[in-house]
């Protein structure tokens, strides 16, 4: 307020001078009367909300796009790592399907077959279920001698047949000790007869000449 | 430019109007020459923007912009049931850059070992000045493992895919094999090359100084499409077990090499498809390229009495005879300007068609021919597929050959009876006596069981054509003519299988020599052959040729086919028929 008077006096006096300086002119000119107006009032509060809304949006834009870039490089830093990830796995399956298409090999099977003592079959023969009927006449393969069951020792005898001459059904409790007291007879040595249609016994070619070639 | 004469000067400039003067023509020429250079400003940012903006941006973005090209994986190709023949795998090829090898011995020395190279080769290969040099290719991903924990300076490897045959030589004259570009050389490997193949993609994006892709960057990425997996109708198992029979019979026939085809009569597929000797495709250059070739395709050989099936069939077809057709069959027969005689000596003997067959006999087979006559024969060996393309679409196949009737001479007929006079590759053969297996139907042979494309769509190959060629009555009565050559008094006995009715023919046929153009004392030996006789399931071609130890295909070849069949009808669960062989008269009471 007490800037009014002040400001008051310097108008007083640049009016003079411009009323000289206006007098000096050809025309003369009535001029309205100056009075004084209240200052406009400029709200401080807002202003200072103003500055605040800008700094925050640059700020929260700044930081976004520094999330952003972070975000993306970090993403393009986990991309090249699962690629060599990827890279490495697929490797590793390359290696696994190599070597098992290796082992899988006929050679190699073959290979392994023999070693445990396995000979390719000479003649094909089909035993039909459950009739029991021997299609062909299968031989032993040559030069090989077959394991018959006399050869089977206590808890070598994999089969297991039920008293009813059938192997236990699925699920059914099996006893190994009743089973090899049921087989006590087979273990001893004595092997049973199967029964065989328009065929000789299998075991009856053992022991004749294995060479034999019909 | 008048500042460095000193103040004496500035007493010039002292009257106004000549300042004024001058700063108004500074100002303009200073205006003007503003006004010049943002006008040349503009202009180069017109050019620049406008004119040649989009060719700088790309230009821009070219420096940026990587190019990597994504290779398609080969398609593999696998047998009948899905086992692997060919299958490619990741590999690296080994480089170095010389500049950066300080002492290339040790480095040589550290990489012997594992690469089983020589120390001295890897040691020139690290010596020198170049930047980029190759010291191992196609190495597996495991080796280039173990040299990267070695952490040399100066080694690096580049990813690239193996080629790799598991089995080896299992069935090699039909895979083929590929080149060091990985593209096919050879067998279906080459035939089809595109479809396995695929085709390779790219991947473009803007690369940051680390060598890793800018992520707001643009990037374009086409992937590679895989190529297709080729199943064939191969058996994996009876492919490998014929190969080696067919090795081993060679071998101890001193022959020069054998052939042997199994097929199913009913649809055509050929199950196995072997020869011997023949090559490992993981090698292929260790072999010679007569050993790299599919014989039973590519090579054609005069079939001899294996022939005698087709005129037999035929005349029994056009009703000039039956099986029990009584034949006199003299000791020698003069036709044109020769005399034609059977392998053994005999006088005059009194043979039925069926011992005509059984007995092989050239001469009954050209009285039989001559009931229908020569240009009757040449329509059926037509059909029976002789002279034509076996519809494999195998690179370098041969159709064989069999002269146009026209071109006849007055021996053409008596010599094509039995099988000489036309050539006839392993296969056309197979498929002879799968026509008569299939009851005079005809199906051409395939040996591609269906294409799997790489998004799992399944490409059935179209169905084989079939021919009628003799009616089912003929065929039927041909299968039992063919039962007495493996019967009691028949050439071949050694077909035999226990608990089997086995059907086939013997040949022994003479070999053109090529210097003299006639014939010289080699043979090829043959049998072809089905089982079960009264409903085949099962075909078997086998072709030894130039045997040293041994001659008649019924003592070499025949046993061949015995091995190969029970393998077969084991493998493939053929059960026995169960009923007994019709009993022909050989001969008759003259």
């Amino acid at each position: 307020m007490s800037a009014a008077p002040q400001l008051d006096h310097s108008l007083t006096h640049s009016t003079d001078s411009a009323t000289e300086y206006a007098t000096r002119g050809v025309r003369r000119r009535t001029r309205e009367n100056l009075r004084l107006v209240a200052p406009i009032r400029v709200r401080k509060a807002s202003r200072g909300m103003f500055v605040i809304v800008l700094a925050s949006t640059l700020g929260v834009g700044l930081f976004g796009m520094l999330l952003i870039n972070t975000t993306l490089a970090q993403g393009a830093f986990t991309l090249s790592e699962m690629r060599s990830t990827q890279a490495e796995l697929s490797r590793t399956e390359a290696t696994l399907i190599e070597s098992v298409a290796a082992l899988a090999a006929p050679t190699a099977l073959e290979e392994k077959a023999r070693n445990l003592g396995m000979v390719p079959s000479s003649t094909p023969a089909f035993i039909q279920i459950p009739s029991g009927k021997v299609l062909g006449k299968p031989r032993p393969a040559p030069g090989v001698r077959v394991a018959t069951p006399a050869d089977a020792t206590v808890g070598e005898v994999v089969e297991a047949p039920s008293s009813s001459g059938l192997p236990p059904a699925l699920g059914q409790t099996y006893d190994p000790a009743a089973a090899d007291a049921a087989n006590a007879r087979r273990v001893t040595g004595e092997w049973s007869e199967p029964t065989l249609i328009n065929s000789r016994v299998i075991s009856d070619d053992l022991s004749t000449d294995p060479n034999a070639v019909e | 430019m008048s500042a460095n004469r000193g103040g004496r000067n500035f007493s010039d400039y002292g009257t106004a109007r000549i300042n004024i003067g001058n700063t108004r023509k500074r100002g303009t020429t200073l205006i003007v020459a503003s006004t010049l250079v943002l006008m040349i400003f503009a202009g180069r940012l017109i050019d620049l923007q406008a004119v040649q903006g989009n060719k700088l941006a790309s230009a821009a973005l070219d420096q940026r912009l990587t190019t990597v090209e994504l290779p398609a994986e080969r398609g593999s190709i696998l047998d009948s049931s899905g086992a692997p023949l060919a299958i490619t795998v990741e590999a690296k090829n080994v480089t170095a850059d010389q500049t950066m090898v300080t002492d290339p011995v040790a480095v040589a020395q550290a990489l012997s070992p594992i690469l089983g190279a020589d120390t001295d080769i890897l040691a020139e290969r690290l010596t020198g000045e170049r930047r980029f040099m190759y010291l191992a290719k196609e190495v597996t991903p495991q080796t280039w493992e173990q040299i990267s924990a070695l952490r040399l300076p100066g080694v690096f490897s580049e990813n690239t895919s193996r080629r790799i045959y598991p089995s080896g030589d299992l069935a090699a004259n039909v895979i083929g094999f590929v080149g060091g570009q990985g593209s096919g050389l050879g067998g279906y490997e080459y035939a089809f090359n595109d479809q396995l193949g695929g085709k390779s993609g790219k991947s473009t994006y803007e690369k940051g100084p680390g060598g890793r892709a800018i992520p707001t960057g643009s990037s374009v990425r086409v992937d590679a499409q895989p190529g297709v997996d080729l199943e064939l109708t191969i058996d994996r198992d009876i492919q490998y077990f014929a190969q080696k029979e067919i090795a081993l019979a060679v071998q101890n026939s001193g022959a020069i090499d054998g052939t042997v085809v199994v097929m199913d009569p009913q649809n055509g597929q050929i199950l196995a498809l072997a020869t011997a000797p023949t090559f490992d495709p993981n090698f292929p250059t260790q072999s010679t390229q007569k050993n790299r070739s599919n014989r039973p395709l590519t090579s054609a050989f005069e079939p001899g009495s294996t022939s005698k099936v087709m005129t037999l069939a035929a005349v029994i077809n056009e009703g000039a005879a039956t099986p029990y057709t009584p034949i006199k069959v003299p000791s020698f027969l003069p036709r044109g300007d020769k005399e034609f005689r059977d392998a053994t000596p005999h006088g005059t003997i009194n043979l039925t068609l069926s011992g005509v067959m059984a007995k092989s006999s050239n001469i009954g087979t050209i009285l039989a021919a001559e009931r229908i006559g020569g240009k009757k024969l040449s329509k059926y060996l037509k059909k029976f597929g002789i002279g034509q393309p076996t519809g494999l679409g195998f690179p370098g196949e041969t159709s064989g050959f069999v002269p146009e009737y026209e071109d006849w001479s007055q021996t053409s007929l008596p010599t094509i009876a039995f099988g000489q006079g036309l050539s006839v590759n392993t296969v056309q053969v197979a498929s002879v006596f799968s026509t008569i297996a299939n009851d005079g139907l005809r199906v051409e042979p395939s040996l591609v069981k269906r294409i799997v494309h790489a998004d799992g769509s399944v490409e059935e190959p179209e169905a084989p054509a079939t021919t009628r060629v003799v009616s089912r009555e003929t065929a039927i009565q041909v299968r039992a003519m063919l039962e007495s050559v493996v019967g009691e008094g028949g050439t071949a006995t050694n077909a035999k299988i226990p608990g089997y009715r086995v059907g086939g023919k013997t040949g022994t046929a003479q070999v053109i020599d090529e210097r003299t153009g006639g014939y010289n004392n080699q043979v090829v030996a043959s049998f072809a052959g089905m089982v079960p006789a009264d409903n085949p399931r099962l075909v078997v071609a086998v072709f030894i040729s130039q045997p040293q130890n041994g001659r008649y295909g019924g003592e070499i070849a025949a046993p061949v086919f015995k091995k190969v069949a029970s393998y077969a009808l084991g493998a493939l669960e053929i059960p026995p028929t169960g009923s007994k062989a019709p009993k022909l008269a050989l001969t008759f009471g003259g």
